[in-house]
């Protein structure tokens, strides 16, 4: 007769959520938005957290599609995507957030500086950050300076993202910056930015901490500035 | 004498010429001098609005012979802005206008598959389109007998990104290939649109796609979705699509990273020495390889550092018995004051390239 220990089962589970797990990771690599919500419920059932879902079902998977982003294995479709099917398992998962929230990696205001209109590049990034475990507040497009002062006032940020693409708007960061210092507000948060027009000299320049060249490096730097894993800036 | 010891030894007179010798691999009588965006310099130097050069074409096409002049450049693409090249309000896109700065395309008319049929081609230009070919052909009509100048033909990838929106033609490429291959014919025609108008004004346009990078798509996908109806316009116009080369070949990651070096080497994406040095290596036969000022270094660096760059760059070429030439990328001041600072490091650029003997 076979027995069967309460150890046995204890595996068996944790060997099973941790094949849902993968199978979600693998879903969101390949896009499937369809398959990810399935998984993401399965793993609750399972007794998987939520905190280990995002952490190693859908955050393992959009980092892998970070670093083939920047490593030009994918490209900006499977990128799109991939987001998407991530945001379907954060979907899936906010019924049980209210009961036992996640406790976000880092908090992010992102935008486009003011007279800049051109988002895609911002948007990946946020995309990315969030596929990080990062909360993102994303103020959009032509995004004057007194704007980013009041969301950093009021979302107490740990860091703030901006970006442009133009050479006429990139001046606007600078002025962002000064504006958050004249509010007392740049010791409080730290600056990343990036965009078309950026190098790293410029940031350094205008006293930003952190400059990076695009979307999947965006990711590494915030990373690094949060204290989440280390960087280059 | 040999024709081409003959070809050599020509004495240019134009930069017409030597924009044609230099492109044919030939020796011009001196550094060529390209131009592409400038469209923030007109306003800020010259002092008119953003609105006055969409909505003026007399008067943007008589500042721009006026910029032409005053730097003397050889090659000038004519009439910049992205709102004029086909795909503005009178197709149906969303413009919106942020500050004093040029309005960007918000959204396009195309959400679904019955919006394709709304969408009609014109019989005549209308709107910033017709006002783009009028500049054009003032421009051309100034000093086309001395200056190559061209301008651009929008491309039906760069048409449907403007239509449907940039993120939306990404995803459809993912989720949606039956309204991705319906729009991109729509967008064909219309393309064909654009080329049939511009050679009414000019005859030496380009070929435009002004939304596709190396790194936006896959180049598997670039070849089977997008070059079979980029070809359809080109044959039409007889036209290169230049930007094949900056993609490499599918499954060939060596030929995609030589694309992205002449890349970031001839666009100014990444300007250094050391990406001239690498892109050297992978030059295309027949094309002119010049050394690129980006906007940002235009702007930002000081202009002794510039032409230090510059003519380290040019000497470069020269080592690898090329003849180079010099292409500002983006001329984009944010400010009057801006515009005549890059007014001054243009005037220098322009100085040297008078004075290197090649």
């Amino acid at each position: 007769m076979l027995e069967v220990s309460a150890m046995d089962i204890r595996k068996e589970v944790i060997f099973m959520a941790n094949e849902v797990l993968s199978k979600m990771c693998k879903a969101v690599i390949d896009g499937d938005f369809q398959a990810v919500p399935i998984f993401t419920r399965q793993a609750l059932d399972a007794g998987v957290s939520p905190q280990k879902i995002i952490d190693d079902g859908l955050s393992a998977g959009m980092s892998v599609i970070g670093q083939r982003f920047k490593a030009y294995e994918i490209f900006v479709p499977e990128v799109l995507i991939a987001a998407k099917a991530m945001q379907a398992g954060l979907e899936a998962l906010e019924p049980v957030l209210t009961q036992s929230p996640v406790k976000p990696k880092g908090v992010v205001v992102i935008g486009t500086v003011y007279q800049d209109l051109h988002d895609i590049g911002k948007n990946l990034v946020g995309m990315l950050l969030r596929g990080a475990g990062i909360e993102v507040h994303d103020l959009g497009t032509n995004v004057p300076p007194e704007k980013f002062v009041e969301a950093v006032q009021e979302l107490k940020p740990d860091m703030v993202g901006m970006s442009c693409l133009l050479t006429t708007t990139m001046s606007n960061m600078e002025r962002t910056i000064k504006a958050l210092r004249e509010e007392g507000l740049r010791d409080k948060v730290k600056i990343i930015i990036g965009g078309q027009p950026i190098t790293e000299s410029y940031a350094k320049k205008i006293g930003a901490d952190g400059y990076a060249s695009d979307a999947g490096h965006a990711v590494d730097v915030v990373k690094g500035l949060l204290g989440i894993a280390k960087s280059s800036v | 004498v040999s024709d081409d010891k003959i070809k050599e030894e020509t004495i240019m007179t134009t930069g017409k010429e030597r924009y044609v010798t230099t492109i044919s691999g030939g020796k011009p009588d001196k550094l060529p001098f390209f131009v592409g965006n400038y469209n923030n310099f007109i306003t800020n130097y010259y002092g008119i609005t953003v609105r006055e050069y969409l909505d003026k074409p007399a008067r943007t096409a008589e500042l721009m012979v006026r910029f032409v002049e005053e730097f003397e450049f050889d090659q000038f693409l004519a009439a910049v802005g992205y709102i004029l090249y086909g795909c503005g309000p009178e197709m149906g896109v969303k413009w919106e206008w942020a500050g004093e700065n040029f309005p960007a395309a918000v959204e396009g008319p195309i959400k679904s598959e019955q919006d394709l049929e709304k969408i009609q081609i014109p019989d005549a230009p209308t709107g910033y389109f017709k006002n783009y070919l009028e500049m054009i052909r003032l421009i051309n009509e100034a000093i086309g007998d001395r200056v190559f100048v061209t301008a651009s033909i929008l491309g039906p990838f760069s048409t449907a990104c403007f239509l449907r929106g940039v993120q939306e033609v990404m995803i459809d490429t993912k989720l949606n290939m039956t309204l991705f291959e319906k729009y991109m014919a729509k967008c064909v025609e219309i393309s064909k649109y654009f080329g049939r108008n511009m050679y009414n004004v000019l005859k030496t346009p380009m070929f435009n796609e002004i939304f596709l990078i190396p790194e936006l798509i896959n180049p598997r996908f670039y070849y089977q979705h997008i070059v079979p109806y980029i070809d359809k316009v080109c044959h039409e116009f007889n036209l290169i699509n230049s930007f094949s080369a900056f993609v490499g070949r599918p499954d060939d990651e060596a030929s995609r990273k030589a694309g992205r070096i002449l890349y970031d080497a001839l666009f100014g994406t990444k300007e250094s020495l050391e990406v001239i040095e690498e892109a050297l290596k992978h030059v295309i036969p027949g094309f002119p390889f010049f050394v690129a000022v980006s906007g940002r270094m235009l702007v930002n660096w000081p202009k002794d550092e510039i032409l230090d760059f510059v003519k380290k760059g040019v000497d470069l070429v020269r080592s690898h018995n090329l003849y180079p030439a010099i292409s500002l990328i983006s001329v984009q001041p944010p400010s009057p004051e801006s515009a005549q600072d890059v007014a001054d490091k243009m005037r220098r650029i322009n100085e040297f390239r008078n004075s290197y003997s090649l």
